[in-house]
């Protein structure tokens, strides 16, 4: 392919994603409008209803007839172009976390090769599959973060298909066809057939047509390769056990690249872990070593590049896309926010929203599954957290530019790296900000974040585990300030603690049984009656299956400023 | 004779069920993966994923996870949610009765209108009646049933709003009990409608070949040439003949009063036993899926029994210990 082929086809993928993107939020209200979270004052409504809907052709309806204000996660390409027709919605596009990749088993081969594992990426027409499958609504990717991440490297969206390339290579190993195509191994023998594992159509049928589009392009080099559609358990089964070639599977991943040490470790090729590839490189164990431990942060972008750079080169599993987040809002409100890294159904949208006619009325958002269970400890699904994180606020909060840290209950923290009994361990110290409140009024101190990390730790509650295990000890200097020690060093220490959910001491003591405790039963058996957070709301009534509804926080932090208008 | 005709029922009904317990626990079991292995989150170590099947009890080995189960389901205490962790009795007892109001008021809408219909296709036989019958019921009876709700969502959800889209309750709710009641049903309409449609089909080409053979038995004839009135030679003789099949598939029906929801609960979005069941099978949700089928299977050889007896109460001919006469 000459270089302006290849230029082409870059551009021919790439325009439309930003063309995209731009024109499906120029459409929302301030869709990107910069402005300084710092000086936010809200919400402004007094209350937001979350409407569960679970079928995605009613959430569709319930928006077009205008019982919804804001759909989110709309993932299938023709509800997209639906709504994007309707005069009375606005349509909000971003680049989302979720990452999809080919995995090949790394232990058996062909694929114990690194070059054959180039050669089969680089036989994957990418944008070809995100446009027939997904209408274009992905992005192709080549990048073991997804490019959204302000960790991700510049060229995560490369596009590196080339079959003349991926031929070239496999020849310049040794590898020949025979007379039908078939691949032939340098030894002579020829490559058996291989399965590509993938859930089943009825589950989940995008990922099926995908993974019959991968099995082509791979077939149109000689690599024999079939689909096996299974069962989704059985197929993690056979992906844990190393009992298999090929597979396909997609992730949601967080804004750090430490993830990468659960995906590629060797430590981590292990029953229940992560690494599915069964990789094992030293150099690149060195590097996401040094990346899950980084001291700071200098250390951890040296890292995490480094890691990133060797993941390219050996590559352990192909990406495929990232897929787009997209929401829908009604054109009834007004300062919406939305930009290329956070679609329409934020929480700078919830805190800032108002009615575009000045008439306070309930914001009704869609939740697409019954949360069923709001005690903190216990609830794991995003649907339960999509509750949950608008009544309880963590440490440190997420820029919606940029995706890094920012303030949120505490206005300033450190990293340092100390020596004691000579070991070196990480220390974090987090300031509060002054007046704190919780939602029934009572102030938030130093000490309700000491006793949530403490119950957290001393209960080995799963879903928080692998944040606190690490605390050494916890200690407040004032009623604003509060001293993590953590054993060993991590520059992550800091998202894990910062990141977790701040409950009042008050609270956390009459919990006497955390996994049957039901916030929400009157009768308070195994805990105390309702949530108390310092979140934007608070829960003011559940009806399963048919909606929660939320009330305005009085004592939200952001409401205090209400005399800076962020226009 | 009658008495131990009932004890051997009784006996092979608790064999049923404890070959459904058994092999309740074993296929959950036998299923690849279980409720933790499913996960992929690197933020969830190895580590914390052992914590959670400590505390889901996987940990424990199989005899001893076997033990508390039938434990737990003779007992009725189900346990816990793996994926609520909330007490599955609680869970089902909530959703029972929004799933028993909607199956039972569409299967007795459908069963008396395909009833009604088919008594009248029998009567009207070769006539413009009786075709518009059986093609009604051949047609509705064929469509999927998640095509027709869509279907009827559209029309008179979307662009004749007559009925509302989805659940049970406005939003603001409204406030005394017959507004509140006056609301329900207003939401129950659509999905009941659809389930009514979907069945009565099946109902009416059922009755109407029963009730053509019953027609044209000589105790109709004997009843005709005594002079007795179309409506007496009818209901009185030829559909009385025809009540046991009818009461039988009925009864049968019953344990698909809890079941057969999960299509339509979905799509309505109605917090059901469906959604439950759906839910806990593929999450892997061992004590709420167990509990469910064990439940579904109670019910399934109660009604078996029932319709045993109630057999025998209106067709004398079959009435136990009759034979021995």
């Amino acid at each position: 392919m000459s270089k302006m082929q290849k230029s082409f086809t870059r551009l021919f993928c790439i325009l439309p994603c930003f063309f995209l993107i731009t024109v499906l939020n120029s459409t929302t209200a301030s869709a990107g409008e910069r402005f300084d979270p710092e000086k936010v004052y809200g919400p402004r409504i007094e209350k937001l209803c979350m409407v569960i809907i679970t079928n995605a052709d009613s959430q569709v309806l319930a928006a077009e007839k205008g019982e919804l204000d804001i759909v989110s996660d709309i993932s299938r390409p023709s509800d997209i172009d639906r709504l994007s027709r309707d005069p009375g919605l606005s349509m909000s596009l971003a680049r989302g976390f979720h990452a999809f990749f080919l995995l090949l088993n790394n232990k058996s081969r062909p694929w114990n090769d690194p070059e054959v594992r180039h050669a089969a990426a680089e036989a994957i027409d990418r944008n070809n599959m995100v446009r027939t499958i997904y209408s274009g609504y992905c992005e192709p990717i080549n990048s073991w973060l997804p490019p959204v991440s302000p960790w991700s490297l510049p060229e995560s969206t490369k596009n590196i298909y080339d079959k003349a390339s991926a031929k070239k290579r496999l020849s310049a190993k040794g590898y020949k066809w025979s007379i039908t195509g078939g691949l032939i191994y340098p030894d002579g023998t020829p490559v058996g057939k291989m399965k590509l594992l993938t859930p089943l159509a009825r589950v989940a049928p995008t990922t099926a047509e995908l993974a019959e589009q991968i099995a082509d392009s791979l077939r149109s080099v000689g690599f024999p390769v079939d689909v096996e559609p299974m069962d989704f358990s059985a197929m993690i089964g056979k992906l844990d056990r190393k009992e298999y070639s090929l597979g396909v599977i997609a992730w949601s991943m967080g804004k750090n690249p430490d993830s990468l040490y659960s995906f590629y470790h060797s430590s981590m090729d292990m029953p229940g872990g992560y690494n599915m590839t069964s990789i094992h490189d030293p150099v690149l164990d060195d590097a996401l070593l040094r990346l899950r431990y980084a001291k700071n942060r200098a250390d951890a972008e040296t890292a995490s590049k480094k890691s990133q750079l060797l993941l390219a080169e050996l590559m352990p599993s192909i990406p495929v896309y990232s897929r787009f987040s997209v929401s829908a809002v009604s054109k009834k409100w007004k300062n919406v926010f939305s930009n290329e890294k956070m679609t329409a159904d934020n929480m700078w949208t919830l805190i800032m929203a108002e009615p575009a006619d000045g008439k306070e009325r309930p914001l009704n958002m869609v939740l697409a599954e019954e949360p069923r269970n709001l005690n903190p400890f216990v609830a794991s699904s995003a649907y339960s957290w999509q509750i949950l994180g608008l009544i309880y606020e963590s440490l440190i909060g997420t820029d919606p530019f940029t995706l890094d840290d920012m303030p949120s209950l505490a206005e300033s923290w450190s990293v340092e790296t100390v020596t004691n009994d000579g070991k070196e361990h990480t220390r974090l110290t987090f300031r509060l900000r002054k007046g704190l409140k919780w939602s029934d009024g009572s102030p938030l101190t130093a000490g309700d974040v000491k006793a949530t990390l403490d119950f957290l730790k001393k209960n080995s509650i799963p879903r928080f585990f692998d944040s606190v295990k690490n605390i050494r000890s916890v200690r407040v200097t004032d009623s604003t300030q509060l001293t993590v020690d953590m054993d060993g060093t991590s520059y992550w220490y800091l998202d894990n603690i910062g990141g977790l959910p701040c409950m009042p001491a008050k609270v956390l003591q009459k919990v006497n049984d955390w996994q049957n405790w039901n916030p929400i039963d009157p009768k308070g058996k195994f805990g105390p009656y309702g949530l108390v957070g310092a979140g934007p709301f608070m829960l003011d009534e559940y009806r399963p299956g048919e909606f929660v509804m939320m009330k305005r926080n009085n004592h939200y932090r952001m409401l205090e400023k209400k005399n800076v208008r962020t226009e | 004779m009658k008495n131990r005709w009932f004890w051997g029922r009784l006996l092979s009904s608790i064999g049923v069920l404890a070959a459904v317990l058994v092999l309740n626990f074993i296929l959950f079991r036998i299923m690849p993966g279980d409720a933790v292995s499913t996960i992929i989150d690197p933020n969830f170590s190895p580590e914390a994923k052992d914590r959670l099947r400590e505390l889901y009890g996987l940990d424990k080995p199989l005899l001893e996870q076997f033990f508390i189960y039938i434990k737990q389901m003779l007992t009725f205490s189900f346990g816990l949610s793996f994926l609520s962790r909330k007490p599955v009795w609680d869970e089902l007892i909530s959703r029972l009765p929004g799933t028993l109001f909607l199956m039972a008021t569409s299967m007795f809408l459908s069963s008396v209108l395909g009833i009604w219909l088919g008594i009248k296709a029998a009567l009207n036989r070769g006539k413009l009646a009786e075709r518009i019958v059986l093609r009604a019921g051949a047609v509705t009876a064929s469509f999927p049933g998640f095509f027709v709700q869509l279907v009827l969502i559209m029309l008179l959800a979307r662009t004749f709003p007559i009925f509302p889209l989805r659940g049970s309750v406005s939003i603001p709710q409204p406030t005394g009990a017959l507004s509140v009641t006056l609301d329900y049903l207003w939401h129950m309409a659509l999905p009941v409608l659809s389930l009514t449609l979907m069945g009565f089909g099946g109902w009416a080409l059922y009755v109407r070949n029963l009730m053509l053979k019953a027609l044209g038995e000589d105790f109709v004839l004997m009843a005709r040439a005594r002079g007795l009135s179309e409506n007496r030679v009818v209901y009185g003789h030829a559909f009385r003949t025809i009540l046991p099949p009818i009461l039988t598939i009925l009864l049968m029906s019953v344990p698909g009063l809890v079941s057969g929801a999960v299509i339509t609960e979905s799509v309505f979005s109605l917090h059901g036993v469906g959604t439950f069941l759906l839910e806990a099978v593929s999450g892997h949700d061992y004590p709420s899926a167990g509990a469910a089928f064990y439940m579904l299977a109670l019910i399934t050889v109660i009604s078996n029994l029932l319709a045993d007896v109630v057999y025998g109460l209106v067709d004398p001919r079959v009435r136990v210990g009759g034979r021995d006469q």
